[in-house]
């Protein structure tokens, strides 16, 4: 397992993507949507790095952040509470007549100063759009190995149309990123780009100043795509579990996925995933309740029937009520002889006792954070 | 300083917990799906406003010792006060064991005057209870009291089994008697004291100085300031308590959280119960499980039948597995086929394939040979093995050659 490496510094921007789902981003950032049964998306990205040893991490968030600060504090869970190095969040600041940080280059542009002070030799860039086990490790040694200055991680898929706005495909031969295209609307299984970068830090550091220089902004475009053909720019190939977050569809399957043990192992038995701890009593299944086929956290106390569904935390399910491929999130409430099928409830939401609320696999039924129904 | 320190006694064995607590003092042992023996005390400590706490330990501390780390879990974790562990240690002029429960608190003197606290609330890592300290101390200052003794309302016919107070009308305790056969009262010590320090400390020592003395709490320290005609106060505990020493108390308190006519409730967010929790994945439910009236807990992955069960993390359920009126400790394995009826089972263990472990009540012909199977921690059970009612397993069953 991870030994330590403090050559290597992690920055982890929590708000690419936050427009993929703005029903659960509008008051929370992408990194901190909550997913499967306990977990926040930057919970994979804290977790992976940590797991690689990377003991100097950078959150640069841009907007609504108030859930992410609170959900990832001093970073104690993810054993970042350090001395040295640890978990640092760099929320945006600006002086009169500047503007907020944009993208992933103004979110490096504000926090050069730090990447260049560290005493580390790589730096690796990661997003939280897509629940994935990538092993961190493995990148970086890999891209020690190969005398890369940029590695970028991707994976084969075949992208669906509500990713053509957001997604990068690579053209890859012996490991060697040969063309990089940005928005391109493909109908086959491509190399897509997994949103995780490894720079030589001296490399990243020189280029976010030339683009601040040239007044450029887009950072894959500008830093990355500029420079193939000049740059050693390497493709890593992740064929482990991953799902993509693209609009609250897939967020709806990709939670509902996790409904069977070879997701479940993908995802959460590489290494092991750290999230907030809350204290909840274990899930109690109450007489004459009945549970089949369901991803649940701790906390959830059920008296009624659910199928196929994640129940995050402290979920409450009452006598008589049906729960059916749902995606129910913290402190969600059934009451008594509610039915709810196809819908994701926001935290904290009830639904009230003998309610129906129904929605389609395809459409599922969205009900905002503490919305009584 | 500190108004209140509490020292909570963790260095039993729990010797009639048999296999459970080879490896492991009695506070050690699991609990309710998630929980430690000893996380109900701490947690009571926290949610009553007491940030000090003294754990003594004696018997198998590892595990204790590396459970309660800096504290963290319970948010004692402090600058100033925070949970420390303290097992015996040697001196300049010798060394010596604990040799009872008042000489645990008499060697570590030093410790409580760090503080320099008003008063000393004494715990025991043995009992399953949600109990506000704060409501006691209250009493206890209001009464002027040298030592408030919380108690508890038995039913008669067990009253013979506890150390039992005898109470004028405003609650001042005139008799204490351990274990009487006929007892006068119904009211039973909870092994909760609140002591003025100035007063315990001058009773400690003069017990330590008492070469006859057992330097028991109970027999010596609250006998002699019963004969003093000091001011011991009871308080009325109303609620769920138990002593979890034996393996049948183990078992049904565990079961007590499966019944809905039992008023103690884990899930009170108003009262929680802290523990250290591994970092598991969500449980998983197959669509071939059959659970009812169960607890579980994270990264349990059930794919056979659990009835009136309490799985703890990590354990996995194979296909067409029955798990029924048990309880199954952490990082367990249950194998297809195997059945599990009235048992408990140790952590990490591995019962395979057609094992079948526990017997049902009625299926024993004389009662006197019915109990609750126990498999010790880190253990396996072979395929097919028969483990009947009432064993204790310290060993592997392997296959009779």
């Amino acid at each position: 397992m991870a030994t330590k490496n403090n050559k290597v510094l992690g920055i982890i921007f929590p708000n690419m993507h936050d427009e993929a789902i703005p029903e659960l981003t509008r008051i929370r950032t992408m990194a901190s949507v909550p997913f499967g049964g306990r977990y926040r998306m930057i919970d994979f990205a804290l977790s992976g790095l940590v797991a690689a040893g990377v003991e100097n991490i950078c959150v640069v968030p841009r907007t609504s952040y108030v859930s992410l600060m609170d959900h990832v504090g001093s970073g104690k869970e993810w054993d970042l509470a350090r001395k040295r190095g640890g978990l640092k969040i760099f929320p945006p600041y600006g002086e009169a007549g500047t503007k907020a940080t944009q993208g992933r280059q103004g979110a490096l542009e504000a926090i050069a100063d730090y990447i260049e002070s560290t005493p580390c030799e790589h730096v690796i860039l990661a997003d939280c759009g897509i629940a994935h086990a990538v092993d961190y490790a493995d990148v970086v040694e890999k891209h020690v190995e190969s005398g890369a200055d940029i590695t970028m991680v991707y994976k084969k898929e075949l992208l669906d149309e509500t990713a053509k706005t957001d997604n990068v495909v690579l053209d890859v031969r012996n490991g060697k990123v040969c063309e990089m295209l940005i928005n391109d609307v493909t109908e086959k299984i491509c190399n897509c780009g997994m949103w995780v970068y490894v720079f030589k830090k001296e490399l990243l550091v020189k280029a976010i100043h030339e683009c601040e220089a040239k007044g450029l902004s887009e950072f894959e475009r500008d830093v990355i795509q500029r420079n193939v053909g000049t740059l050693e720019i390497r493709g890593y190939e992740y064929t482990g579990y991953s799902r993509r977050i693209t609009n609250l569809k897939s967020f709806f399957e990709a939670n509902l996925d996790l409904i069977n043990k070879e997701s479940l192992a993908g995802l959460f038995k590489q290494y092991p995933i750290y999230t907030k701890v809350r204290d909840d009593a274990p899930v109690r299944y109450a007489i004459g309740s009945s549970v089949k086929n369901t991803v649940a956290g701790d906390g959830c106390f059920i008296e009624g029937s659910v199928e196929g569904s994640v129940l995050f935390r402290g979920v409450k399910v009452g006598k008589g009520a049906t729960v059916k491929n749902c995606v129910l999130m913290q402190d969600a409430i059934v009451e008594d002889g509610a039915v709810v099928e196809n819908v994701i409830c926001d935290k904290a939401v009830r639904i009230t006792a003998g309610q129906k609320l129904i929605g389609t696999a395809t459409h599922p039924v969205y009900v905002e954070k503490r919305a009584k129904v | 300083m500190k108004e209140c320190v509490a020292m909570l006694l963790a260095g039993g064995q729990g010797s009639r917990l048999y296999a459970l607590t080879q490896s492991m003092a009695k506070p050690a042992v699991y609990f309710g799906g998630k929980y430690r023996i000893i996380d109900f005390p701490l947690s009571n400590c926290v949610n009553s406003g007491i940030d000090t706490v003294g754990v003594l330990t004696q018997y198998q501390p590892l595990e204790l010792n590396e459970y309660l780390g800096n504290g963290q879990p319970w948010d004692l974790d402090r600058l100033y006060g925070g949970v420390h562990v303290l097992p015996p240690y040697q001196k300049a002029t010798g060394s010596d064991w604990y040799k009872g429960t008042a000489n645990a608190i008499y060697q570590n003197i030093k410790f409580i005057e760090r503080y320099d606290p008003e008063y000393v609330l004494i715990l025991s890592g043995d009992h399953i209870y949600k109990m506000d300290y704060a409501k006691m101390l209250e009493q206890h200052k209001a009464k002027e009291a040298d030592i408030t003794i919380a108690v508890l309302d038995v039913p008669k016919e067990e009253a013979s089994r506890f150390g039992i107070m005898t109470c004028d009308e405003e609650g001042r305790i005139v008799k204490f008697t351990e274990k009487p056969k006929n007892p006068d009262s119904t009211l039973a010590s909870m092994g909760i004291y609140i002591f003025t320090w100035e007063k315990l400390k001058k009773y400690l020592i003069e017990d330590e100085n008492n070469p006859e003395s057992e330097n028991d709490f109970g027999k010596n320290i609250i006998t002699s300031m019963l004969a003093d005609k000091q001011r011991l106060y009871a308080y009325n505990f109303e609620g769920y308590w138990k002593d979890v020493g034996t393996i049948d108390s183990l078992w049904e308190s565990n079961m007590d959280l499966l019944d809905p006519n039992v008023p103690f409730d884990v899930w009170d967010k108003e009262w929680k119960i802290y523990s250290r929790t591994l970092n598991s994945a969500p449980q998983y439910i197959s669509d071939k499980a059959v659970v009812e009236n169960s607890m579980i807990s994270e990264g349990c992955e059930v794919e056979g039948t659990i009835d009136f069960s309490v799985l703890f993390q990590n354990v996995v359920i194979e296909e067409g597995a029955t798990v029924k009126d048990s309880i199954i400790m952490p990082n367990t394995v249950v194998k297809k086929g195997a059945c599990i009826e009235y048992a408990i089972i140790g952590e990490g263990c591995t019962i395979e394939e057609g094992a079948h472990i526990g017997e049902r009540p009625e299926a024993v012909e004389n009662a006197e040979n019915w109990g609750i199977a126990v498999i010790g921690n880190n253990l396996s059970v072979c395929k097919n093995a028969k483990v009947g009612a009432k064993a204790m397993i310290y060993n592997d069953v392997k296959e009779e050659k």
